[in-house]
């Protein structure tokens, strides 16, 4: 997985687990408009020229291949400012930490990182007829200390992810306390 | 007359060219793949430019005098 992904601000020695986005389900209803979008275009061509022919002279024909092709760019554009909130929203899973990189729009990016030390507990919730038959939902990293908790908003298998969260984590802390007990011991020798 | 209206398409070319360079710019300075990246932003202008030259091209061809009525203050 890290020799295919890579992150500015990744550490040298960290490895990446996992990379998760949130569910196809969530961006369906915006793609949903750019197909309808798309096939009623194409499907106007086709009408236009098969069912009145005549009705349509050569000046009304460009001005209606202008019009169409002008709608194309958009959905096109369109299509893609969708595509990029999506697909740059993401939680990335390292061996030290889960990293929230969250896209609104083009101009506005938030980054955020949990180090592993600081999970305290995760949960996941599966909530409504669709989440469930979709199978996606959120997990929810509570912090130590005051800090705000970590969120992943209607990602895929909530449960496995919540399962790969607590073993990175319990995983971190027997590092910690083997590391520490290590320093000790050598300070006793 | 022809010269408002392309004036007026030059307009709305140039709000294509400055979206389409802030979507390229995303794309590549954002993706965490780099496969995915070089996909993504060589599909999006590919067809961005087909549909951008079609535009251009039908645009020009269009008879721009017979659309607007004879008696037309400007």
């Amino acid at each position: 997985m890290s020799n295919q992904y890579r992150f500015k601000g990744q550490h040298e020695d960290e490895d990446i687990v996992r990379v998760i986005h949130r569910h196809w389900f969530n961006i369906s209803s915006h793609l949903i408009i750019v197909f309808f979008a798309s096939f009623f275009l194409v499907g106007s061509i086709f009408a236009m020229t098969t069912f009145f022919p005549d009705a349509v002279d050569a000046n009304a024909l460009s001005f209606f291949l202008f019009v169409e092709n002008t709608f194309f760019i958009f959905i096109w554009l369109f299509s893609f400012l969708v595509w990029i909130d999506y697909y740059f929203d993401v939680w990335i899973v390292t061996t030290e930490r889960i990293v929230n990189i969250e896209q609104k729009g083009l101009f506005v990016r938030r980054i955020s990182e949990l180090n592993f030390a600081r999970v305290q507990d995760v949960s996941a919730e599966v909530n409504g007829f669709i989440p469930t038959i979709m199978d996606y939902g959120d997990v929810t990293v509570q912090t130590a200390g005051e800090e705000e908790n970590f969120i992943f908003r209607q990602v895929s298998d909530p449960y496995a992810i919540k399962d790969l969260i607590m073993k990175l984590s319990r995983n971190n802390n027997e590092d910690i306390f083997r590391r520490f007990s290590e320093s000790l011991v050598g300070r006793k020798a | 007359m022809k010269a408002v209206f392309g004036l007026l398409y030059a307009v709305l070319f140039f709000g294509y060219i400055v979206t389409a360079l802030f979507i390229f710019y995303h794309i590549v300075r954002y993706s965490i793949n780099r496969v995915a990246m070089i996909f993504g932003a060589s599909l999006f202008i590919i067809v961005l430019g087909i549909l951008l030259v079609s535009n251009a091209v039908i645009f020009f061809s269009l008879p721009i005098d017979a659309f607007i009525p004879k008696n037309t203050w400007f």
